[in-house]
């Protein structure tokens, strides 16, 4: 008796719609991250920056900033009061920045395709044959007699079985994790930073002479 | 991690290090050069601006960092 016939491996994956199960994750990554890169900037925006004025350009928002130095005297001893300066420094500089965004992806997908086909074929018989009979007979020829009996007994069996088997199994698991971290900021960000920086000027509002 | 910002010494351009969550905090650096007796801090008036900026920017970053996580 012909089994299913059987899937080949190959067969069984070709099916799988593998560019949804790693290109859905990738794709909402990237999306993620776009989101995530238009969230910051929102906020830096708002909270860093004045309003737009009408040209569109907008002023950083500064903070005073306070400069103490140690004043030594001419005999090595430092005096009591530090020299206080004061300077300002954009409310940016100081905000620990970091880019967000997706810094792994991965899709686990596992899948398990178990075939197995047997067929069992038992076939027997048995046959018992007793057939039961009883005659009997007699002849006489002149002064003798014959007389014959006997018995016949037959029965008959037969037993046949024909079993097959037939088993499928297909698993799949499907794991997608995404972790999204702290990158370093873009050369582009830094430099702008760098800018605000290395314009600090600070201004004297209190000074002892040494 | 402390200390993982860093801004120019006014003084003599060296580098200042400095942790933000101190510094909005009212704490006070030293410029990192030993023969520059100069130190910065974030003066009373704009500490409570600065503070919160920071904060507001710490928690909506970490808002954001949850709400991406996938399992
Ligand atoms: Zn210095």
């Amino acid at each position: 008796m012909p089994g299913p016939a059987l899937l080949s491996m190959a067969q069984q994956f070709s099916g799988l719609p593998m560019k949804s199960l790693i290109g859905g994750p990738l794709k909402a990554a990237a999306e993620a991250n776009a989101l995530m890169a238009h969230t910051q900037t929102e906020f830096l925006l708002n909270t860093c920056f004045q309003p737009p004025a009408q040209d569109g350009t907008r002023s950083p928002i500064m903070i005073d900033m306070i400069i103490e130095r140690a004043i030594i005297n001419a005999d090595g001893t430092p005096q009591e009061k530090p020299a206080q300066t004061k300077m300002n420094l954009p409310l940016l500089t100081i905000l620990p920045l970091n880019s967000l965004a997706v810094d792994d992806v991965s899709v686990d997908f596992e899948m398990e395709v178990k075939s197995s086909f047997s067929n069992e074929k038992e076939n027997s018989s048995s046959t018992e044959v007793g057939a039961e009979a009883k005659f009997s007979a007699s002849a006489g020829i002149g002064p003798f007699s014959v007389e014959i009996s006997g018995s016949v007994k037959s029965t008959s069996k037969t037993a046949s079985s024909d079993k097959s088997h037939y088993e499928k199994s297909n698993s799949a698991k499907y794991n997608v994790h995404v972790h999204a971290g702290q990158l370093p900021l873009p050369q582009g960000v830094t430099t702008i930073i760098d800018a605000y920086s290395q314009a600090i000027q600070p201004i004297q509002i209190e000074a002892e002479k040494s | 991690m402390p200390y993982q910002q860093q801004i120019p010494c006014p003084h003599c351009q060296s580098v200042i290090l400095f942790d933000a969550k101190l510094f909005v905090s009212g704490m006070r650096f030293r410029c990192s050069n030993p023969d520059c007796n100069t130190s910065i801090s974030i003066s009373p008036t704009s500490l409570n601006q600065a503070k919160d900026v920071f904060e507001n920017y710490e928690s909506q970053k970490q808002t954001i960092l949850q709400k991406s996580h996938s399992n």
